[in-house]
């Protein structure tokens, strides 16, 4: 009986484990991708990135995909220390032009060339794809473009009977003759320039554009050694003095150390501020927050005689640590986001340019608001930085500005503490 | 003989070795290599993965060399002994005066641990909005009272940003001495006052020889906890000023992050959450020795 007993059990159990491996079979067959991105996070466009997710799972019932939202600040540092430990990797995510030289440096982003056909690259607007590839590796694939231009108040302009500034001292003028006590109470209320000063990727970016546009390259690789333009001389002092003189002077909202891209942007669309440095997601929050701005914004490239943005192309990397159908599905689900949908919800309402050729020609980017973010990338846009130490660069920008911003160091004493931190990044990457 | 005895004691030990092995495991996993791993990259520069180049105590000598971390140390002391002491006067004058009886004493005991319920980051976001130069609302009562004519950036300057930081900081952790110091209070016996006051006692007197003396031991553990709560402080600083404006606020809690995860300089960051380890170590052996000459 006993002998009986063990031998149903072995049975029992043999058939239990030959289900369960039956199983695990068939869930071969799905697919399972870890999206982690900072569209989802955001508003009102975030929405989309969950409508268009449901459209691809009901188009491929063998793939799930669950979305991870992270702000776009916490991501790059999420994937940096997971970067220890693979397996924690999602299957794609979210990267920029200014963050996937790290990436790439970190090894955590396949090249994608792997999957993406010439067929595939054709659909893309010309240069586009090339902004993604670092050595011949295509690093992820954009889906919005995100040039770095002034989005401005058309009506303030006429009424002050204003130009578009092509120089950063007509810029300054500009926002002199903007900033204004409108309702006559002795205190200021209405700022020229609306400046993202906080010391953070955004308020870094813009500075790095602004220096850009003077044409100072921040790093530059040159017979295999990363250098700098920034030095202490009296030039330079001039050029950063200028940046951190508009505070000084009162042509940004008080308290700028406070001022992030959020804050920024919802001073704008508010009415506090004139002008703005930002990509053209700025005005899909304006018109979101103010819908009555709709026909008072434009847009003009930055003031300077050189290049002052990338083309700031935004989108998807796969990881390298996934396996090859979670890569497969992934790479189908990005094509999936940018083409399919022939109303670019998400471009519309978001204000970011398609990565596309289709996406050129939609309404909602041919008005004033998008000429010169549309004449910007006519006119080419800056080479992507490969900088992998691009994060501590940033950094070191961004400590040098603050630190005048606060009053704890003069504009002379910010930039040698900057050289200093540029030569020891510098000795750290070569 | 005495073989058979030391054999037969390791025989005894054994199951002893067995049930604490599962926890020594345990913490030599969790605690003690990532230190030694931690020690091992602090002599590289290194971002984990792609770039290993060695360095040796290139980073320990520029630690003592750059003004840059003994500054954020300094800080970082200061504005613990600030928190940790305004913890303590308000935490002690609060539990005493809760400690009284009146009518609405449990209301007023629950309304005065409620910045102890709160996240840190929902109370650093609402003061952020509260203190926010243009629509927040201190600049508005400030202004109306006619205590300021032009609005002011509270966490913006150099000058505003750290004590603010800290009064924050202050209101979000005295609940927790506060009532530490109430729960105290209630085991002191009544008669001991009793007796006081029929000897004629002053008020001041008995607060100096029977209050205090009797708190003693509660005091001196919050003193430990809060001391060393404060000093890692990272989310309430991070999220309302992320260190600055400038180096303002700059704890080294967030240098240690900041150079780690953001610049991706691990060698470097690691280096100084050695260092920083040694401090708190030390700070450790000299509250520890306090401690002991009271005793």
């Amino acid at each position: 009986m006993k002998k009986a007993l063990t031998v149903f059990t072995v049975v029992l159990l043999s058939a239990a484990f030959l289900f369960a491996g039956g199983k695990a079979e068939s869930d071969n067959e799905q697919v399972h991708i870890i999206m982690m991105d900072s569209y989802a996070a955001e508003d009102p466009h975030g929405q989309y990135v969950y409508e268009y997710a449901e459209k691809f799972m009901a188009e491929n019932p063998n793939v799930t995909i669950e979305i991870q939202a992270v702000a776009s600040n916490d991501i790059y540092t999420r994937l940096a220390a997971m970067a220890t430990s693979p397996d924690e990797l999602p299957t794609m995510f979210f990267t920029s032009a200014d963050q996937v030289p790290t990436l790439y440096d970190l090894g955590l982003t396949e090249d994608l060339n792997n999957y993406m056909t010439d067929e595939d690259k054709a659909l893309w607007t010309d240069g586009v794809i090339e902004s993604g590839t670092i050595n011949g590796d295509l690093t992820y694939i954009p889906v919005s473009l995100q040039p770095t231009d002034i989005i401005y108040r058309i009506d303030r302009f006429e009424e002050a009977g204003l130009e578009i500034p092509t120089t950063w001292d007509e810029f300054i003028e500009c926002a002199r003759a903007l900033t204004k006590d409108t309702d006559g109470d002795g205190q200021i209320d209405q700022w020229g320039f609306g400046m993202v000063g906080s010391n953070d990727s955004s308020g870094q970016s813009r500075f790095m554009s602004y220096l850009w546009s003077n044409g100072y390259e921040c790093a530059y690789e040159e017979d295999g050694e990363w250098k700098t333009d920034i030095t202490a001389s009296p030039e330079f002092i001039d050029v950063f003095s200028k940046w951190t003189s508009m505070n000084a002077e009162g042509l940004v909202p008080i308290g700028i150390t406070e001022v992030n891209y959020s804050t920024a942007a919802n001073y704008f669309a508010m009415g506090y501020t004139s002008m703005f440095l930002t990509g053209p997601n700025a005005l899909g929050v304006a018109y979101s927050s103010n819908p009555d701005l709709r026909g008072k914004l434009g847009s003009f490239k930055i003031p300077g005689s050189y290049s002052g943005t990338m083309l700031g192309a935004e989108g998807y990397a796969i990881s390298s640590y996934a396996s090859d159908a979670e890569k497969q599905a992934a790479y189908d689900f990005i094509k999936f986001f940018a083409t399919a949908d022939s109303e670019y919800k998400f471009w519309q309402s978001s204000g970011k340019i398609p990565a596309v050729k289709a996406g050129q020609d939609v309404d909602f980017i041919t008005g004033q608001d998008y000429e010169g973010f549309l004449q910007q990338i006519a006119d080419g846009c800056r080479p992507t930085l490969t900088f992998a130490g691009i994060a501590g660069l940033k950094g070191a920008l961004g400590d040098a500005y603050s630190a005048v911003f606060s009053g704890e160091m003069t504009n002379e004493q910010a930039v040698n503490a900057l050289v200093a931190d540029l030569a020891e990044l510098m000795e750290d990457y070569n | 003989m005495r073989r058979l005895t030391s054999q037969k004691k390791l025989e005894n030990q054994r199951p002893g070795y067995a049930f604490v092995a599962p926890v020594v495991i345990m913490m030599a996993g969790l605690l003690v290599y990532p230190m030694l791993y931690g020690l091992y990259i602090s002599f590289f520069n290194t971002n984990l993965v792609s770039r290993w180049n060695f360095v040796g105590l290139k980073y320990y000598i520029e630690a003592f060399t750059d003004p840059e971390f003994y500054s954020s140390v300094l800080l970082t002391l200061e504005f613990m002994v600030l928190v940790v002491a305004g913890h303590f006067i308000i935490g002690f004058y609060l539990a005493t005066q809760l400690n009284k009886a009146f009518r609405g004493r449990i209301g007023y005991r629950i309304i005065f641990m409620l910045p102890w319920f709160f996240p840190e980051a929902v109370v650093a976001l609402l003061f952020t909005w509260i203190l926010n130069p243009m629509y927040g609302i201190m600049n508005s009562i400030l202004n109306s009272l006619g205590l300021i004519s032009t609005n002011v950036s509270w966490l913006g300057s150099q000058e505003l940003a750290f004590p603010t930081v800290v009064a924050v900081c202050i209101w979000k952790g005295f609940p927790l001495v506060m009532t530490m110091i109430l729960a105290g209070l209630q085991t002191i016996p009544s008669e001991l006052y009793e007796a006081a006051e029929i000897d004629g006692v002053g008020k001041f007197a008995q607060l100096r020889y029977i209050t205090i003396p009797s708190l003693k031991p509660i005091l001196k553990t919050v003193l430990i906890l809060d001391c060393v709560w404060w000093f890692k402080q990272y989310t309430l600083v991070y999220t309302m000023t992320a260190g600055g404006p400038g180096t303002a606020t700059s704890l080294i809690s967030l240098s240690v992050y900041g150079t780690a995860f953001n610049d991706l300089r691990f060698g470097k960051g690691a280096a100084w959450g050695i260092l920083v380890f040694f401090i708190c170590y030390l700070i450790n052996i000299l509250l520890k020795a306090v401690i002991k000459d009271d005793d």
